[in-house]
């Protein structure tokens, strides 16, 4: 078998990946495999065992894994305002610099987000600071998450009203 | 602060209560937050680490949770220290090895703590021994809000609470199981009981987390996705998994019992001796023969011991814990030979 990735050489690594009920097979070889972090650890470390993906690592890769030619590789001197990461740091290193790097990197991480969790949509807690713009916010997110179930349960016409009252409310804002 | 005084305070979430602490050893939920705007710890400078140390440090004094709690600077703790620290569940493997300015808060009995300048600003986690995630999250809630109160928290309404890793982006939370799943390991379920937790969101890990092996027959089980529900739907949807696998658990210890009564409790027994007579002893043994004994508590096998005893060895006998209760750092054969003698101690004083 060919890797996946440089069609070149024979693929010897081989594992599969787990999102959503989606199941995504990779097939690398050696050196595709160290370049995305697929690390095997030291042998001094007896409690811990390998071959250890640094997962982190394998994710920020992911989106070109995944789907190898739907996305574009951003421009890698885009820089974060705020902390000077790169988008390619973080494809190395798997962590982003800041929280402002969400915004700056906002195009790359979207797709990223959504093949790990399945959804962008946050509908948990709220920071108290924001409590006052936050009962708003968790007001529309719990109409949408009716919506959502009005129409897996084929009720458009309920749908319909949450709808509109889900547009009255953002036009409030 | 002396960590050695740890060892003689019981862990609050090692009591066997709560609901089904045979199987569901203990509950555990943890929340990622960070700083807004500031570089997130990897990538802060040592000024910029110090800094935000600082900030929480004075925010957990300032909440009455965390009263007299210790809030400790790892750069002051050795090797031996932190592995204690790793091996009680107070911090992660991460947090143990990595350097920079990084912190740790302890709560009462263990049950509450809060690390600083791990992969995010702060992770807070709760655990409470047996089933008993809500009572967990319940608690954890109330203080990540009065955190939240003190600190300006990286959020974005679209997307949530912001982490280093996109894995934990949204709630921020992770909530996980420590399992004892002997009966599945022997009747060789566990695989598959492993690949169908994949397939729905959640996963199983080690005893010490992530990347980390597996002992005793302990599975660390947990929710990956943490954007998309909120944080009741994770917990909510967590538990449900358990239970499952407690009832596959149960399942299987039952036919073991009817159908290889004879063997089982042969193993059990022999395993039982080997812990009460051995002169030397590695912790890989003790926990396997550790976990078969828990087994043989729960057939009511006459092991003149109780599920309290046998998960405080679980603890006591890691390698820094040995280290720790005698004050100075030993060869791995050397703590062989006082595991075992700890663990006929232990034995024998609870009979």
């Amino acid at each position: 078998m060919v890797c996946d990735e440089c069609k070149k050489n024979e693929a010897t690594i081989h594992f599969t990946q787990i999102f959503n009920n989606k199941v995504t097979k990779f097939h690398l070889c050696q050196e595709c495999a160290k370049e995305k972090g697929i690390m095997f650890p030291s042998l001094d470390e007896a409690l811990f065992e390998g071959p250890h993906l640094a997962l982190a690592s394998l994710l920020a890769g992911l989106s070109d894994i995944g789907v190898p030619y739907a996305l574009e590789k951003p421009k890698a001197a885009r820089k974060c305002p705020n902390c000077k990461a790169t988008y390619d740091d973080f494809r190395e290193s798997g962590r982003l610099g800041c929280s402002e790097c969400y915004r700056t990197f906002k195009n790359e991480l979207r797709p990223l987000l959504r093949r790990l969790h399945g959804s962008v949509q946050h509908t948990g807690k709220v920071p108290f600071q924001r409590a006052g713009v936050g009962e708003k916010v968790n007001e529309t997110m719990e109409l949408r998450r009716e919506l959502q179930k009005a129409i897996e349960e084929e009720e458009y016409e309920r749908a319909a009203v949450i709808r509109d009252k889900i547009k009255e409310l953002e036009k409030k804002k | 602060m002396q960590l050695q005084d740890m060892l003689k305070q019981k862990i609050g979430w090692l009591e066997s209560r709560g609901n089904s602490p045979e199987i569901a050893i203990s509950s555990r939920v943890r929340l990622a937050r960070n700083l807004n705007r500031i570089p997130f710890p990897q990538k802060a400078s040592q000024e910029e680490q110090k800094g935000s140390f600082e900030k929480i440090k004075v925010a957990c004094e300032d909440i009455a949770y965390f009263k007299g709690a210790p809030i400790l600077n790892l750069q002051e703790f050795d090797r031996v220290d932190r592995q204690f620290l790793l091996e009680r569940h107070l911090i992660s493997y991460e947090h143990s090895r990595g350097d920079g300015i990084r912190g740790l808060v302890i709560g009462d009995k263990e049950l509450l703590s809060l690390m600083i300048n791990e992969e995010d600003h702060v992770r807070l986690q709760g655990m409470q021994p047996g089933l008993e995630l809500e009572q967990a999250w319940d608690i954890l809630k109330r203080i990540d809000e009065e955190m939240d109160k003190r600190l300006d928290y990286a959020f974005s309404s679209e997307i949530g609470y912001l982490t280093a890793c996109p894995t934990n982006t949204g709630t921020g939370m992770r909530a996980s199981v420590l399992m004892h799943l002997p009966a599945l390991v022997m009747n060789e379920e566990i695989n598959k009981v492993l690949q169908a937790l994949n397939k729905i969101g959640m996963v199983a890990r080690g005893l010490y987390g992530e990347g980390t092996k597996v002992m005793g027959d302990l599975f660390q089980i947990s929710n990956q996705v943490t954007l998309g529900p909120n944080e009741e739907g994770i917990i909510d949807n967590l538990e449900r998994v358990v239970k499952q696998v407690i009832d596959y658990e149960i399942r299987g210890r039952k036919a073991l019992f009817k159908e290889n009564k004879g063997k089982v409790t042969d193993v059990i027994y022999r395993g039982y001796g080997v812990l009460v007579n051995a002169r030397k002893i590695s912790f890989d043994e003790t926990m396997e023969l550790l976990s078969k004994a828990r087994l043989g508590i729960y057939f009511d096998l006459e092991l003149d011991t109780e599920l309290d005893t046998l998960n405080e060895l679980m603890i006591l006998t890691q390698p820094a814990h040995l280290q720790e209760s005698v004050g100075k750092e030993l060869t791995p054969s050397k703590r062989d030979f006082i595991r075992a003698e700890m663990i006929r101690e232990k034995l024998k004083s609870a009979k």
